[in-house]
Parts: C-alpha cells; sequence; structure tokens
C-alpha cells in the first residue's frame, strides 16, 4: 500500500457517519465554542496515532493480533484479540446500521431494510474480499470522487451570519473541555493503524501518514461545523439530529430540488470508507484466529449473517443511538488508553529483553 | 460469476420500476393555507395544479378541517385526484386572525420535521379570511401559486414588503436573540396586492405590522438595500410648501455598536448611505446646495427609521436581530436577561445616517 493510499484510508475511516450529527452535539455543549474543541481532539488523536505507530515501529511487520500474542502469551493474547475484533465488529455494526437508518430516513423510505443491506454488502463483499491493497485504491478513488462535496457545504456559507460565532469563549474554557469528549471520538478510525500500518510500503512515513490523515479529518470537522455554525443560529443547532443534511436542504437550484439527496447518495461512497474498513478488520481478525489464511469464506459468512439480521430486525433509532454510545465507549479505550498503555507495556518489557540479552 | 453480478444488477436496478409514480397522476399541493375555522378548527387548504386536457380550470384548491396540518393532508387524500404531495410546496400562507392565536412555530412543525418536505417554502400570512384568495379568479395571471410567489418576489425585490423562507422561520424561531417576520398578502379588488410586514413576537404569535410604506425602511434596517431601494421623502423648509424628493439608496455602510450603560442596551446605529436623486418635484440647485440637501435627506431618513424602529419595539420584536449584536458584544449582559424582546423593548437606539448624492441625474 502506498503512503496516499494509507492517508485515504486513514482518514476515510475516520470522516463518517459521525460527521452528520457532529455539529448539533458540539453545539448543545459548548454552543458556538465547539469548534475549539475539534482542535484539541485533533491534538489528541495526533499523539494517539503517533503512540500506535511508535509501537507498531518495533516489529513493522506485526499486525495488533501478532503483536499480543507476542508480548502476552497465547492466553492473554488471544483475548486482546478477541477483544479487539469484537471492538471492530461493534464499529462496523453501527456504521452499517446508522448508514442503512440515514438512508432510509431521507431517501429511500419506503425501501425494505433487507433490500437496503443487501445492496450495501453486495459492493463491500467484493472489496472487502480483495485484501489491503484494493481496500487503499478504494479509499483513495472515493477521496478523489467527494473532492467536490466539502465545496458545496461551503455554498449556504455566503448566506450565514458571522455574528453567530461572537463572542468566542462564551463561558469560559470548561465546556469546550467537556465537548473535547466527543471530538475526540468522532476522530476513531485511526486505531485501524493497528492493522494496516504492516501493509504499508514505505514505514519511515508512518507518522507523518497519520498527522496527515488526521488533518484531513480534522479540516472536514472544521469545515463543516464553522458551517453549521455561521448557518444556523446558536439554538438551533441543537434541536437538529443531522445538521449538515438540513444544511444541504437549502440548496436549491431551479432543475432540482432536495439536494441533499443527490448528496447523501455520493455520501453512501464516503460511509462505505468508514464501514468496509472495520468489516475488514473484523473478518480478518477471526480469520487469523482461527488460523485461516484466505478471509473470503469469513467474509462471505459475515456478510450472511448481517443480510439475515437485517431481515429479523429493523434497528429503531433509540438503538442506533445507542450502539453508538457502546463504539464510543469501547473506542475511548481501544483508540485511546489501550495503544498508551501497550506503548508503555512493550517498552518495558522490550527493556528488559534487551537488558537480558546484553 | 461477473455475467450472474451482473444480471442480479439489473434486477436491483428493475425493482424500483414497480413503485413508479407519473406526474400527472400526483396532487402537488404548491400552496398550503391555514385559517382558523368555526370553533377553534384548523382549516387546511391546498392548492395543487391540475395536468389534464380535459378538465376546465387549471388547479384545484381542497379543503379540509384537521386537527394539525398534516392531519389535514391525510384527509384531503379522500377529496384529492391524486396522491397529495407537499413536498413541493412553495407557498405556505397563514391567515392573519390564526397567526394571532397560535404559535406559529409549532403549527408549522411537520414541515420542518419531515425531511420529504421543502424546507425553501416562502412563509406568508394574509390579511384576511384565506378563502378570499383561495377561490379568487385571476383571469390574467397564471396559476394562482405561481402569481402568489410572484407577488411576493417581486415586493421583495421593490422593498415593497419582504421574503422569509421556512427555513428562515425556523432559524428565527428558536433563536432567542430574534423574532421572526413575515411579508403580509392581502386582496385588493381582486388583485393580490403585498402589504407590508407581518411581526411575531417572543411566543411566535402574530402581534403587529408594519406597512407597505415602512418596508423599505425594514429592508434598509436589515442591510438589504441591494439592487437598490428607493424611497420618497417629504421635504419642507426648502420652499414654503411641502415638497417631494425620490431617492433611491444604491450603496450603505452599517455599523451596529451595542453597549450596556445603566442597566439599558444602547445601540449606536451608523450608516452612510449612497444614494441616487430620482425626482424632485421642486428646483433645487445641486452644485450649490449639495450638502444641504444631504443633511435633510439623513435627518428625514433618520426620523423614518427611528419610528420604525419605535414600533418594533412597542411590539416587542427584533426582527433586525439588534439581539445578534447584544450577544456578540455584550454577552454576559445579554446572558442576564430574561427575555430579549422584553429587554430590546427598553434599549435606547441611536440612528445617525448619514447620506451621500451619488448622482442627481442629467438635469442640472
Amino acid at each position: 500500500m502506498t503512503t496516499m493510499q494509507y492517508i485515504f484510508l486513514i482518514s476515510g475511516t475516520q470522516v463518517g457517519i459521525g460527521i452528520l450529527s457532529l455539529p448539533a452535539q458540539l453545539a448543545d455543549i459548548a454552543n458556538t465554542d465547539g469548534w475549539i474543541a475539534i482542535v484539541i481532539g485533533w491534538v489528541i488523536s495526533m499523539i494517539a496515532s503517533t503512540i500506535i505507530i511508535k509501537t507498531m515501529a518495533k516489529h513493522p511487520q506485526d499486525t495488533i493480533f501478532n503483536l499480543s500474542r507476542r508480548y502476552f502469551g497465547r492466553i492473554f493474547g488471544t483475548l486482546i484479540h478477541l477483544a479487539f475484533v469484537a471492538y471492530t465488529s461493534l464499529a462496523a455494526i453501527t456504521v452499517v446500521f446508522t448508514s442503512i437508518h440515514i438512508t432510509q430516513v431521507w431517501i429511500l423510505p419506503n425501501t425494505p431494510n433487507y433490500l437496503i443491506m443487501m445492496l450495501f454488502m453486495l459492493p463491500g463483499f467484493l472489496i472487502t474480499r480483495n485484501g489491503v491493497r484494493v481496500l487503499g485504491r478504494y479509499a483513495e478513488v472515493v477521496f478523489y470522487l467527494t473532492l467536490w462535496m466539502p465545496v458545496l457545504i461551503a455554498v449556504p456559507l455566503q448566506k450565514g451570519t458571522i455574528l453567530y460565532m461572537l463572542p468566542i469563549l462564551k463561558e469560559g474554557w470548561a465546556p469546550i473541555f467537556q465537548a473535547v469528549k466527543t471530538t475526540v471520538l468522532s476522530f476513531l478510525g485511526f486505531e485501524l493503524a493497528f492493522v494496516f500500518y504492516p501493509f504499508l510500503k514505505e514505514k519511515k512515513h508512518g507518522i507523518k501518514a497519520m498527522v496527515i490523515a488526521n488533518s484531513i479529518s480534522a479540516f472536514t470537522f472544521l469545515l463543516i461545523t464553522i458551517t453549521c455554525f455561521i448557518f444556523f443560529s446558536p439554538d438551533e443547532t441543537p434541536s437538529l439530529i443531522w445538521p449538515t443534511l438540513s444544511l444541504l436542504k437549502t440548496i436549491e437550484f431551479s432543475f432540482i430540488e432536495r439536494f441533499e439527496v443527490i448528496f447523501l447518495s455520493f455520501y453512501l461512497f464516503v460511509m462505505s470508507t468508514t464501514g468496509i474498513p472495520y468489516i475488514f478488520t473484523t473478518v480478518f481478525g477471526i480469520s487469523q484466529l482461527i488460523g485461516k489464511k484466505d478471509h473470503t469464506i469469513v467474509l462471505l459468512f459475515t456478510v450472511c449473517i448481517f443480510i439475515f439480521t437485517s431481515f429479523l430486525y429493523t434497528p429503531p433509532f433509540s438503538h442506533i443511538q445507542t450502539m453508538g454510545s457502546w463504539w464510543e465507549r469501547y473506542g475511548l479505550w481501544g483508540a485511546y488508553f489501550f495503544p498508551i498503555g501497550l506503548f508503555i507495556y512493550t517498552s518495558i518489557a522490550r527493556w528488559f529483553q534487551g537488558g537480558k540479552n546484553k | 460469476m461477473k455475467k450472474c453480478i451482473y444480471a442480479i444488477l439489473c434486477f436491483f436496478i428493475a425493482s424500483g420500476c414497480g413503485m413508479k409514480t407519473q406526474l400527472d397522476e400526483l396532487t402537488l399541493a404548491l400552496t398550503v393555507g391555514l385559517d382558523e375555522g368555526k370553533d377553534g378548527k384548523l382549516l387546511v387548504y391546498s392548492i395543487s395544479p391540475v395536468f389534464n386536457k380535459e378538465s376546465k380550470n387549471i388547479y384545484e384548491v381542497i379543503r379540509t378541517v384537521g386537527m394539525t396540518p398534516r392531519d389535514g393532508r391525510s384527509k384531503a387524500n379522500a377529496f384529492a385526484s391524486g396522491k397529495i404531495v407537499g413536498g413541493k410546496a412553495q407557498n405556505i400562507i397563514v391567515s392573519k386572525t390564526f397567526a394571532k392565536k397560535h404559535d406559529m412555530f409549532s403549527y408549522l412543525d411537520v414541515f420542518f420535521r419531515d425531511p420529504k418536505n421543502s424546507t425553501t417554502a416562502n412563509f406568508i400570512v394574509f390579511d384576511g379570511p384565506l378563502k378570499e384568495l383561495m377561490y379568487i379568479r385571476l383571469d390574467d395571471k397564471p396559476r394562482l401559486s405561481v402569481a402568489i410567489r410572484d407577488v411576493i418576489l417581486n415586493g421583495h425585490i421593490n422593498k415593497q414588503t419582504t421574503k422569509i423562507n421556512m427555513l428562515l422561520f425556523h432559524r428565527l424561531s428558536l433563536d432567542r436573540a430574534q423574532t421572526p417576520f413575515a411579508p403580509i398578502l392581502k386582496v385588493h379588488k381582486g388583485d393580490l396586492v403585498a402589504a407590508g410586514i407581518a411581526l411575531f413576537n417572543r411566543q411566535r404569535k402574530y402581534v403587529g405590522s408594519l406597512s407597505q410604506k415602512e418596508s423599505p425602511y425594514f429592508a434598509i434596517l436589515q442591510k438589504n438595500i441591494k439592487p437598490a431601494t428607493s424611497l420618497t421623502l417629504a421635504i419642507k423648509g426648502l420652499t414654503k410648501q411641502k415638497e417631494y424628493v425620490s431617492i433611491s439608496v444604491e450603496h450603505g455602510e452599517f455599523s451596529y455598536k451595542p453597549s450596556f450603560r445603566n442597566g439599558v442596551f444602547h445601540f449606536d446605529v451608523h450608516m452612510k448611505l449612497g444614494v441616487i436623486v430620482t425626482e424632485s418635484t421642486t428646483y433645487i440647485d445641486m452644485k450649490k446646495e449639495k450638502k444641504k440637501v444631504e443633511k435633510w435627506l439623513a435627518k428625514e431618513i433618520q426620523k423614518q427609521l427611528e419610528s420604525v424602529v419605535k414600533k418594533l419595539q412597542t411590539y416587542e420584536a427584533d426582527p433586525i436581530g439588534f439581539g445578534l449584536y447584544a450577544r456578540a458584544y455584550e454577552y454576559r449582559q445579554f446572558q442576564k436577561q430574561k427575555s430579549w424582546s422584553k429587554a430590546f423593548a427598553k434599549a435606547e437606539i441611536n440612528i445617525r445616517p448619514t447620506v451621500e448624492i451619488i448622482s442627481y441625474g442629467v438635469l442640472q
């Protein structure tokens, strides 16, 4: 995988469903000062991803699954392996069901759950089957395909009122720090470097690539959040569930209405670059666990489970919110505390081993 | 394998054809009207175009009685010749008496909550019972929905009224620092007329209106001057009689400076207006008296603007958004106010316009 593909794969995973609701969540906690929290979250996520790369660079050919076994022995290693797979599968489930829910609310209110699931899973299967290299290519293509979207989002900016942003630091720093917890979670996705780093061709660019990927995501978050804050009045933003989409509703040309439908249809690409890496990691992790080299069978099995579930279960919005909050709670541990702990542990372990060798 | 996938894909594409809807089978509600009927019930009107060569009318009006707009629409499905689609609405009209009694925002909830509905529809207040408008016969005009829209948009461009779409109405309704407004439409001798601006209070109830004559000044306060705002001012003092001068305001620079002293908000509003003199009923020696005329014009404009602001203050309505400035620059004091409308009513607002004559036409 080239460095570019790696960057787009990571930032593609970060920018996904969260961004559609992020402005409302931030406005709820920190009013229009929420954008400062994004900047702080950006710094924190960069630190965390640097720590991940530093850890992974010690054994450049190992994924997290090999690494956990190498350091924690068979039993604990397998437990960590399982926990990581559980985490990514939770993320995959959340992303898939949220995407379906949003598609149903905004575009296809009469189409049943399972039909959309099948339509999602077909390309998902074809891409995931081919492994990391195709994932990287896909992420790059999607990035170029969606470059026009931020431009479009900036269109409503002309009609905005910059006065809404003032004064900066309305209530001091306290609400901003509270909001950091939300923004930190919207950067989730970089923890997949645990799996993708070994596939990176030029390892020396590892940290640089993470910084760039995080910056692309941070820029996207900032653009959308500030646009929403300027466009909607401060008391209005928290009343919307998906302010980003409500924003797009206002764009109207004489020949086309409900522009958000077109936007959202394209946005399915962006959501797929969030969902597919998580599905891949889950499948990859499971096949490593059972000692299979080829992950196609596990993937086929997973896709079948997804489709089968969608026949039986149509999650209401409250369940999707619960899923999201689980992912966030788990993600805070998986992507921030776990890497730091792992880094400290591996450093100490290596130091001891180094001592032995001498 | 590949052929198989293509075949499946074609199957998926074709699945949409089963649920197709043809345009002429739909009833597109282009205008939705809300009025109060007898016993406080809600009357829901909808105007939709008829695409049928055999029918005599080019649009149909459906009236139903319901509890809410959506309820009314459901009932209207029983009358309509096709499935009613609300997403194409261009005008949402409420009658003045209805707007006076009810919180408009809560009645309009369906237009914001259902993503299928368009948020760019114009919100309009109608002066009088809505049936006057709905069953009007305009033989020399296009379809009623289009005619209504044209009157409002044209009135907005010429500053005879204003316009507001549902999205802006939503924003102003929810913001603590502002209140919504809307254009007023009325029927005068069988014709549609734009008639000034309706003002709403914090509870989103209709409280009063600005006349058509005050509309351009409202536009100036909103910094909405482009393409040009024309004013006709009465000038005394030049000669002994009452004379009139018409000007067209071409551009303006504005500054709103809020401050908080002795428990009230103060606003210093400075505006620099560049005007073109388009008409004068008396002879003015423009070369010599330019400065003097500029001062007169400024004074007259100030008088008018102040009376508009005074009116807004008595209604406790802040559609201009003075509250935005207060919140942005005097946040602490703004937060302390229980209700911004009350604080706005007490605020002292000094308006200091200066006028610069850019040109006075082709006459001396």
